[in-house]
């Protein structure tokens, strides 16, 4: 079967050219044939996939169609589901079994998508290029020597490698925008609170957001249309409308853009991506968008910020795994202190354990001032830079990483140059806004990625600039064995 | 960071950390607190810190009590459990 992409299958579906369990069941064998080799997936759910694609095609069969009835979706392991292992990519993790849906599953379960498994992961999200999984790293389905990107990288490598039309994934300080722009394909982080985060499996409350991956623009409109809005059981969602994203992006006449392009995002780009992000200027100066160079001056210390206030965060939150009401418990302990230190140890990996240290640091007695107090002072000011650039301009453009994707090991020693990859996505999440990578060319045979980054809740935009780029171009349509 | 602080910090975020992995630990300590160090010159005289991203009163739910979760649900692994209730080692002798 050759859809090519989520507004295809759906098309099909309602055109009853595809069976919803034929369709799953296509899924279900590329899954089988590519991900011994790509470990995309940490559980595929084929027994349940296939019971739910046969619900939907008796409700086709009555007339009944759902917004995305039979669209197979793979979900990232960090969204709790009820009855099936939710990991986070964890040893700590690996014996959970939620008794509840996340309110994104469950508003993707009810749209009509059939869940083909859960993915991969970096350990509770906490990475770069998804080699801090218990599960073992994920492969770049463009080069399986390198890595595909994280947090969410197996999410990423799927859709990518065609064998889930799309998925889920979460980001944090770049860990859907960076996964999407190494493995070619587009990857949307919404405005903090527009998707809530319940079930969502906490690593920093107030950076964290749930968001999709596609293979165009247009899909990503479709979907977040369904996972949007505000959740009653998340305080922190908000109660701002969701818009007809697809509408907007295909029958508004709004064409043209003033877009923003700071020089913090261009000045150290190597002269490979630096072409493609100007190649990719021109081609919306074609279509009608002017270009304003901006200034967002604390932008540079946007990783460094972001590593005090999500490992604070972090360490806070993950003080519930604990070994005693769920998740891994340790045989050698035998003293409530004991259960506790042995259980923590034994179950989370090196990366993680190093963010809860840097964290406690940067909470503890005599530190917190010069560390977390500060570091949110800095947020605000890098929100300021935003806001500023806001007023003058509807969209910022740069490139979504510094370079393209890196060799499995080449950066797992060095933790600073891991995180300094995020260096063009953290302040986004600092600021609470919305972002997209979509890809933008190639370099060395690997994918590049062009980040649109807009204000709070104009989503909308994004997706039609995206929209109208991919009309113009065709890097979203390759494929890794093109 | 020396092993002093590494040590304190491990006791309170109730984690230990093998021998073997204290030097490499401590370097990459000590190069992400350099790294962190770096917001020290920014000039935040005058602002606020910004704890959550976004300017709007959190809408809450009505304070109405509902049952989401049955205990034996919650309670499926019965390697941690006894009638209803939590195991831990023993705390008092």
């Amino acid at each position: 079967m050759a859809y090519k992409s989520v507004i295809e299958i759906l098309t099909a579906i309602k055109n009853k050219d595809v069976s919803a369990s034929e369709l799953t069941s296509d899924y279900l064998n590329r899954i089988k044939d590519n991900d011994d080799d790509l470990n995309c997936f940490i559980t595929v759910t084929e027994e349940s996939a296939m019971r739910k694609a046969k619900e939907i095609d008796d409700e086709i069969s009555k007339g009944i169609f759902k917004p995305l009835s039979g669209l197979p979706i793979a979900q990232k392991d960090i969204f709790c589901t009820k009855g099936v292992k939710t990991s986070c990519g964890s040893k700590m993790l690996d014996n959970f079994i939620s008794p509840y849906d996340a309110t994104v599953i469950e508003k993707l379960n009810n749209a009509g998508t059939i869940m083909l498994g859960k993915t991969n992961m970096d350990e509770f999200a906490m990475g770069s290029s998804n080699e801090t999984s218990f599960y073992g790293p994920v492969k770049n389905p463009w080069n399986k020597d390198y890595v595909p990107g994280g947090s969410s990288g197996g999410s990423a490598s799927a859709v990518a490698a065609r064998i889930s039309p799309c998925s889920t994934g979460t980001d944090t300080g770049g860990s859907i925008r960076q996964p999407a722009s190494l493995c070619g394909i587009c990857g949307l982080k919404p405005t903090y609170g527009r998707v809530s985060r319940f079930g969502m499996i906490a690593f920093a409350s107030s950076l964290d957001q749930a968001g999709l991956f596609t293979t165009d623009a247009l899909d990503a409109a479709v979907l977040l249309k369904e996972i949007s809005g505000h959740d009653p059981k998340d305080s922190t969602s908000s109660d701002v409308d969701v818009p007809d994203y697809y509408d907007y992006c295909i029958n508004n006449n709004k064409s043209t853009y003033t877009i923003g392009i700071p020089d913090e995002f261009t000045k150290d780009l190597n002269d490979e991506v630096k072409k493609s992000f100007f190649d990719s200027i021109k081609v919306l100066e074609k279509i009608g968008c002017k270009i304003k160079n901006i200034k967002l001056e604390h932008t540079g210390l946007g990783v460094s910020a972001y590593q005090v206030v999500a490992p604070a965060e972090c360490s806070s939150n993950l003080s519930r795994f604990d070994g005693v009401r769920f998740g891994h418990r340790s045989k050698k302990a035998s003293s409530l202190e004991e259960l506790y230190r042995e259980s923590r140890s034994e179950g989370f990996g090196k990366e993680v354990k190093r963010r809860i240290l840097v964290g406690t640091y940067a909470l503890s007695a005599g530190y917190y001032d010069a560390y977390y107090l500060k570091a949110q002072k800095v947020r605000n000011l890098i929100a300021q830079d935003f806001k500023n650039a806001f007023s003058e301009v509807d969209l910022i453009l740069g490139p979504t990483t510094p370079d393209k994707a890196f060799k499995i090991g080449e950066k797992m020693n060095d933790p600073i140059a891991m995180y300094l990859s995020d260096v063009y996505t953290v302040s986004t999440n600092l600021a609470g806004l919305p972002a997209m990578s979509i890809p933008m060319g190639f370099k060395d045979k690997l994918p590049l990625g062009l980040q649109i980054i807009g204000n709070h809740f104009d989503e909308k935009n994004i997706l039609k600039l995206c929209h109208l780029y991919q009309r113009e171009t065709d890097w979203h349509v390759q494929e890794p064995n093109d | 960071m020396d092993k002093k602080t590494i040590d304190k910090l491990t006791f309170l975020s109730k984690l230990s950390i093998p021998e073997s992995d204290i030097d490499e630990l401590s370097k990459n300590l000590d190069n992400i607190l350099k790294l962190i160090g770096e917001i020290d010159a920014a000039p935040t005289d005058g602002l606020a810190p910004m704890a959550h991203p976004l300017d709007f009163n959190q809408p809450l739910r009505d304070d109405v009590s509902k049952k989401n979760i049955n205990r034996n649900e919650n309670q499926y692994d019965q390697t941690k459990t006894k009638d209803g209730y939590y195991t831990v080692p023993k705390i008092l002798d």
